[in-house]
């Protein structure tokens, strides 16, 4: 004969225990944790997803040193002397970064591609294995007919 | 009239190859004698007088009966479809896609297109066997008019008194340990197992480890994820074991040593780690979802609420409470009744005599 144990009461129980012992969650929970902060997603290629990576990548490929000075009149001439004088170092800096940001850019543009070659060939040789797939299936029922 | 067995693959360890198996000698006991199992992909240890090829089916005839085995997607459902012979379904349910989404797109889609496949074999079914009334539910849902019986999974009991591996066995007593069972998928969620054993650690016992014992891939997505999450937490690995794929006796082992098993799972078709438990006479904290509440039923405790701190409280009363636990066990044992070998084997025969008329 089954003991009836009473599982609400049990958890009333514990639940009062957890808060007179003031025990709270002080760590991300597992889906969290594997959403990752960046919210990437890591595993599982998605096109719609790279497409757009891709479009946003090359439109910010370029860097610039020049930027809209803001603030008042006194402040703007101050900093355009720190520019004045600092451009000498910062824009070969930026020069080299853009190449290579445009190399990067241009080797996402060809592993999409790559991406939709594949696509495209999965595609094919799955129709010719669901045709062959058939024609085995076809062979086998006329074999076992004439069994 | 034949009967004979289908399945997408067989393999040892597996649990829809383990049911087909014991199927196998309850057919062969009611006089089936040429009965066997087919399957296109045969694991090693699985001996030709219990499995051969697909290509190996002979010659069907209309009143011959196949039981095929419907697990996952995939062409051998086609297969089942196109059989000369009167057919009968044995659904052991397939986990939704959505929890294969993030980590693994191919499980993903196998998963949808064997909800589909089995749907689309809902008109060529005479009859059908589920495993749980929860599958059962699923598969009235997808489709199906034809009678449904519900026949659980076949556990061979007399294989859990074989030998352990002594060096696990005798661990016994050292740690409290919380035992799962089931291969690391993440609708198993291992890793709310985890998070639970962390406030379970910190907050009650420090002197504690989980066990998942259970394969795994190295390059498995989820699976690295789990572990990240492990040394993210500060828990080192003998904190949070991960077996791998183990041999039966280290198995019968784990769960000699441990002290209470613990299922957060969201997805299980019937979920036979519970009923080893039972078995195995340690007390269960179980979150209710899918099958695994029938399953259980009053064999141990069932959470309707699986947030870490309430779970982690769960198993901390359950280790600390020696009437609590001495209860959840005889209610173990009650259940385990209904699972016995002689009594689902009944169940099964009755389909069968059905089915032969």
């Amino acid at each position: 004969m089954a003991a009836t144990v009473n599982v609400e009461e049990i958890m009333n129980e514990i639940r009062e225990d957890i808060q007179k012992k003031g025990y709270k969650k002080d760590q991300l929970s597992f889906e969290d944790f594997s959403a990752g902060a960046t919210g990437l997603t890591r595993y599982g290629f998605d096109e719609k997803t790279a497409l757009e990576i891709l479009s946003d990548a090359s439109r910010q490929w370029q860097l610039t040193s020049w930027k809209p000075l803001t603030g008042g009149k006194v402040k703007r001439f101050f900093k355009r002397c720190i520019r004045h004088c600092a451009y000498w170092l910062m824009d070969p800096v930026l020069m080299d970064q853009s190449n290579f940001n445009s190399s990067s850019v241009k080797m996402m543009d060809q592993f999409v591609s790559y991406v939709d070659l594949r696509n495209s060939e999965t595609a094919d040789m799955r129709k010719q294995i669901s045709e062959l797939q058939e024609e085995v299936n076809s062979l086998r029922k006329q074999l076992a007919e004439k069994n | 009239m034949h009967i004979f067995q289908l399945t997408p693959a067989i393999s040892t360890g597996d649990a829809v190859s383990n049911d087909a198996i014991a199927l196998e000698a309850v057919l062969r006991d009611m006089g089936y004698t040429d009965s066997m199992i087919y399957s296109p992909a045969i694991g090693n240890g699985i001996p030709k007088s219990i499995a051969q090829d697909t290509r190996d089916l002979p010659p069907l005839s209309a009143d011959d009966i196949c039981l095929y085995h419907l697990a996952i997607g995939g062409p051998v459902n086609q297969m089942f479809k196109e059989l000369p012979c009167r057919k009968v379904v044995i659904f052991h349910n397939i986990t939704p896609a959505k929890f294969f989404e993030k980590y693994d797109k191919n499980s993903a889609d196998l998963c949808r297109q064997g909800l589909k496949e089995s749907a689309e074999l809902a008109g060529v079914t005479e009859h059908a066997i589920a495993i749980s009334e929860f599958d059962a539910q699923d598969l009235r849902k997808l489709g199906y008019t034809c009678p449904i019986d519900v026949v659980p999974i076949l556990i061979p009991f007399d294989d859990y008194a074989k030998k352990p591996t002594e060096s696990i066995a005798a661990e016994k007593g050292k740690k409290t340990t919380f035992l799962f069972t089931g291969r690391v998928a993440p609708n198993k969620k291992q890793g709310d197992l985890i998070e639970a054993f962390y406030y379970y650690k910190k907050n009650y016992n420090a002197s504690s480890r989980l066990v998942i014992a259970g394969g795994y891939g190295e390059q498995d997505p989820y699976y690295k994820d789990l572990a990240a999450y492990r040394d993210a937490l500060g828990l080192s690995q003998e904190d949070v074991k991960f077996t791998g794929h183990i041999s039966f006796a280290d198995l019968l082992a784990w769960y000699r040593c441990a002290d209470v098993f613990l299922c957060l799972s969201e997805h299980e078709g019937f979920c036979v780690p519970l009923v080893e438990a039972m078995y195995f006479d340690l007390p269960i904290i179980a979150y209710d979802s899918s099958a695994v509440g029938e399953t259980l039923s009053y064999g141990g405790l069932l959470l309707s609420d699986k947030n870490p701190l309430l779970v982690a409280g769960a198993m901390n009363r359950v280790v600390s409470d020696p009437k609590l636990r001495a209860e959840l066990v005889a209610n173990g044992r009650e259940r385990l009744k209904d699972f016995d070998r002689e009594k689902v084997a009944e169940k099964f025969r009755a389909v069968i005599r059905k089915l032969a008329g």
